[in-house]
This record gives structure tokens, sequence and C-alpha cells, in this order.
């Protein structure tokens, strides 16, 4: 699904974010990627959906090199891969709705079934009264779950969450695990990147552990040890 | 009803304000550079054809001292020869001889209204119609009619008609010119207003990519986008054309004055006008369309 071999990451003449990063996510799997602040979980994440070129090395997603495709064929890689930012990056001009639609907008998917479908999922994350709001109405958590909503409602491929339970309750946050291992479950390839050491002891998976530039791959038997 | 708005609000911009306007203006400018080019064209055409069907022959007035029935009778003579003259000539349809009276009436304003005292002046004239399929040989015709009555001359009218459609053809040039020059305005200012959507915008257009918008699909908003303000201000100057050569045609009406050309056009005219419009839009369509692939494009 997801294969990094040796790849190196640096902004400009500044110090390497990632070194010699070499590892693999198979279809199906479940990962976190932990680490200190500064330590490149939000530049791994960029290399993965293809926002950022390495410096060095080869970024492999869905057995095609990322530097060898086009413009086209990188939008139909990207289609693949659900991505919730740390800064939510909603579209202010739209409503929650308008906004969960945008990825069915773009595969060309809209009507009123998708639209039932795009209602019950919010109904789900705890937006259902909000489909016509704008986003900058909305709490930090809420405008969290949209962006969240919005990342996983083309069912993709393989989805990367940067911090996805930054800004919600436990209540919410578990109920968002929840949601991600089910997706998961029904085939999604997960990577969450995040800090939230209570959620990871409660649903063990992997983990990527990134510090000083490199990357460990624990089990969950590991971090808990 | 949902997802009527664009995912990028590119009427949000403030160069959506303006523009709709100016291509307002350059619609209006465009359309009376058009209709002024057709009425030309049509004028152009319809003098060339009205005067391509007919002669003018100009017979001097005979020189005798005698009374007026002798005049009378000498003026009838050299008629005739010429009348059989042309009645011999291959194309010419018939032969109208203006009346003493006619003639004095179209020198009225250079020699007065005496005409008792002009008659003995005046030329004898001919209008004369030709087939307009034959090719007359004027000089021909010219020769004749000399070696029948010497002093007889032929007009063509075709020294002050060239003078005249070269004239037309500098107008029409100069309308040509105009419309190119418009075209070129605004397909520099649509150009130039996209570039800036496109910086305005780029955090969605950032977004859009990474969720997987492909460049087409982002380029079809600003064609959209370029679509409906062209459509609104080209609607605007179009209404405005309309407006002002309706009020052209209907001072000319007024006027009545035969030295005026009449603001007329026909419904193909129109049609053709309202092209201006057409190919605005597609224009500021194609050239949105081209801005943002050719930027996107430049991207990594």
């Amino acid at each position: 699904m997801v294969r990094f071999e040796q790849v190196s990451l640096r902004y400009d003449d500044g110090p390497s974010v990632l070194r010699d990063l070499t590892f693999s996510l198979d279809p199906g799997s479940f990962h976190y990627v932990t680490g200190p602040s500064g330590a490149g979980k939000t530049s791994l994440l960029r290399l993965m959906i293809l926002a950022q070129k390495p410096s060095s090395g080869r970024v492999v997603l869905f057995g095609r090199d990322g530097a060898t495709l086009n413009r086209d064929e990188r939008a139909e890689t990207r289609r693949r891969i659900g991505m919730v930012f740390q800064e939510f990056r909603l579209l202010d001009h739209l409503s929650v709705m308008e906004n969960v639609m945008l990825p069915m907008k773009l595969i060309g998917h809209t009507g009123p079934q998708v639209e039932h479908h795009v209602r019950e999922l919010l109904s789900w994350v705890g937006l259902g009264e909000a489909l016509d709001s704008l986003p900058h109405t909305l709490s930090g958590g809420q405008q969290q779950r949209v962006a969240i909503a919005r990342a996983i409602i083309g069912r993709p491929s393989l989805l990367l969450a940067d911090e996805p339970t930054g800004n919600v309750d436990d209540q919410i946050a578990e109920r968002l695990l929840y949601l991600f291992e089910e997706l998961n479950r029904l085939g999604t390839t997960v990577l969450i990147a995040t800090h939230n050491e209570h959620l990871i002891e409660q649903f063990r998976h992997p983990i990527i552990r990134l510090d000083e530039a490199q990357a460990e791959m624990l089990s969950s038997d590991e971090e808990e040890d | 009803m949902l997802l009527a708005r664009p995912d990028i609000p590119l009427d949000q911009d403030s160069t959506s304000r303006f523009l709709p306007w100016l291509i307002a203006f350059m619609v209006f400018l465009a359309s009376l550079a058009l209709a002024s080019l057709l009425v030309v064209e049509s004028l152009v055409t319809r003098w060339d054809r009205g005067l391509r069907a007919e002669l003018t022959v100009q017979i001097p007035p005979p020189d005798s001292s005698g009374g007026d029935e002798e005049l009378a009778g000498l003026r009838q003579e050299r008629l005739d020869q010429v009348l059989a003259v042309l009645a011999k000539t291959s194309g010419v349809q018939d032969a109208e001889v203006l009346s003493q009276e006619a003639v004095a009436q179209l020198v009225e304003p250079w020699l007065g209204s005496n005409r008792d005292e002009m008659a003995i002046f005046l030329p004898s004239l001919l209008a004369v119609r030709i087939d307009p399929l034959t090719q007359i040989d004027v000089p021909a015709l010219q020769l004749a009619l000399d070696q029948a009555v010497a002093g007889t001359q032929v007009d063509d009218h075709q020294r002050w008609l060239g003078a005249l459609v070269r004239l037309a053809r500098s107008v029409e040039l100069g309308a040509l010119l105009v419309l190119l020059l418009v075209a070129m305005a605004g397909t520099a200012t649509v150009v130039f207003v996209t570039r800036a959507s496109l910086a305005i915008h780029r955090p969605v257009i950032e977004l859009l990519h990474l969720m997987g918008a492909e460049d087409r699909y982002i380029a079809k908003q600003f064609q959209g986008h370029a679509l409906r303000f062209s459509l609104r201000g080209g609607l605007v100057g179009f209404a405005a054309a309309a407006g002002i050569l309706g009020l052209f045609a209907y001072l000319g009406d007024q006027m009545e004055s035969g030295l005026l050309p009449r603001v007329e056009l026909s419904i193909l005219d129109w049609a053709i006008v309202a092209v201006v419009l057409l190919v605005t839009c597609v224009i500021a369509m194609l050239t949105a369309r081209f801005t943002v692939t050719r930027t996107l494009g430049k991207l990594q």
C-alpha cells in the first residue's frame, strides 16, 4: 500500500526533517505515528499525500513511485486517500454538508443517495443539526469532526489523519477511533499522527515513532513496554 | 440547490465586481464598431450596385445664336444622334432624357434659379440604364459619342465612387482595428484577473489538489466564473449599444436628409452584432481555462 525507501526530507538548506526512512504499510493495516513536536509527523503525512517531494529516496503508493506520476495520475492517487488536516482546512464559504460532499463531487458522485449518506455520517459524528452551518460558526471540535467526515466519506483506501482528536473531548475522541477502526475493518489502511497516549493505550496498533528525523517501527506491545 | 455554490469562492473577489462593467464597456465598443462596419459596408454595396447600373451622358448645348425653336431643334438633333449610338451599344437597356427643368433643378444650388437665362448654357443629360451583367467599354463608348456629337461626355461615376469607397474602406479598417484592440484588451484583462484570482485562492486550490482535483476541474470553475461575468457584462454592453444604434436610426429618420447615410441594420446584421456577445463569452472562457491550466501546470 505504502512503501518508503530510504526517504529523506529537508526544506531548502535546513536540517534534515526525515532521514533515510524505510518502512511499509500493508493494505488493511492500522498504524499510529508518534513523536515529539517537530519530529516530522506532518511532513511524513505530506509525503504520503504527495504534497511534498522527498529530497531523496522513493515514496511508493499503491505500487507506483510517486515521483513518476504525472499530474492526472497524482490526482487519481490522491482521490484514493482521505486526509484529515491538523488545521482542518475546511472551505469557509461552503456549508458543512457541502464540505463533506466535496470528495464525492470530485469523483462525479452527487445526487440524493449521496446526500443521504452524508447526512447519516454527519449525524453519526454528532453534527446532524449543523448541516447548513458554515464552518467558521462551529467550535474547533465540531470543525474537526467535519474534517474527519470529509476525509472518510469516499471510503478511501488509505486514511491519513494529523492529530484528529486534538480538539475533541475524550468521549468524542473514542467514538472517532471506533469509527477509524470500523473503516479499517472494512479495508481502509489507516495512519494516525497523534500525541494522545491514552488513545494509543486504549486502541492498540503498531506505531511508527519519529525522533531526531528517524523512524522506529514498534508493535503495540513494544510501545506498552 | 445543494452544490450550487462553486468550490472556489471566485464571486467574492474584488476583481469580480469591476470586471463585468469592464466587459460591458468592451462589448459596447465592439458592438458599435461592428455595427458601423456593417452600415458602411451596406452603404458601399448600395452605392456601388446603384451606380454600376447607370451611366450619365452629358451633351453640350448647341452653339447657336438663333431663337428658341432653332435651339430646341438643334438640341433634339444632337440628342437623336447620341441615342442612336447608345441604341447600338451592347448592354444599354434604355436611356432617359432629363427634362431641362430637371437639369436646371440639379444645378440650382450652384447657379441660382434664373432658369430662362440658364437655358441656353445647360447641357442635355441622359440617364442611361445598363445591364449590370454586361461590361460596357466606357472609353469606346466615349469615343463613339464624341464622334457623333463633339464634346459629349460619359460619366460612369467611378471617379467619385472610387474616392467614396476608399473612404468607406478606411472607416471599415478603423472599425476592425477597434474590434481587434477590444478583443486584445479583453483577453489581457481576463488573463490578469484569472492570475490574480489564482493567487488569492491558492490555499483553496491547493486543498482541492490534495483532495484529488484535476487541473481541468479547477479550470472549469474559473471557466464557469468567466462565463457568468462575461455574459452579465456582455448583455449590459450589448443592450447599451443597441440603444445607441436605435437612437441614431431614429435621429437619422427625423432629419430626412439625403446627405446622411441611414443607420439601418438588417436582422442578419443584428445577429452578427449579437455574435460579439457570444464571442466575448467564448474568449473569456477559453482564456480563463488556458490561463489556469497553464499556471497550474507550472506548479509542482
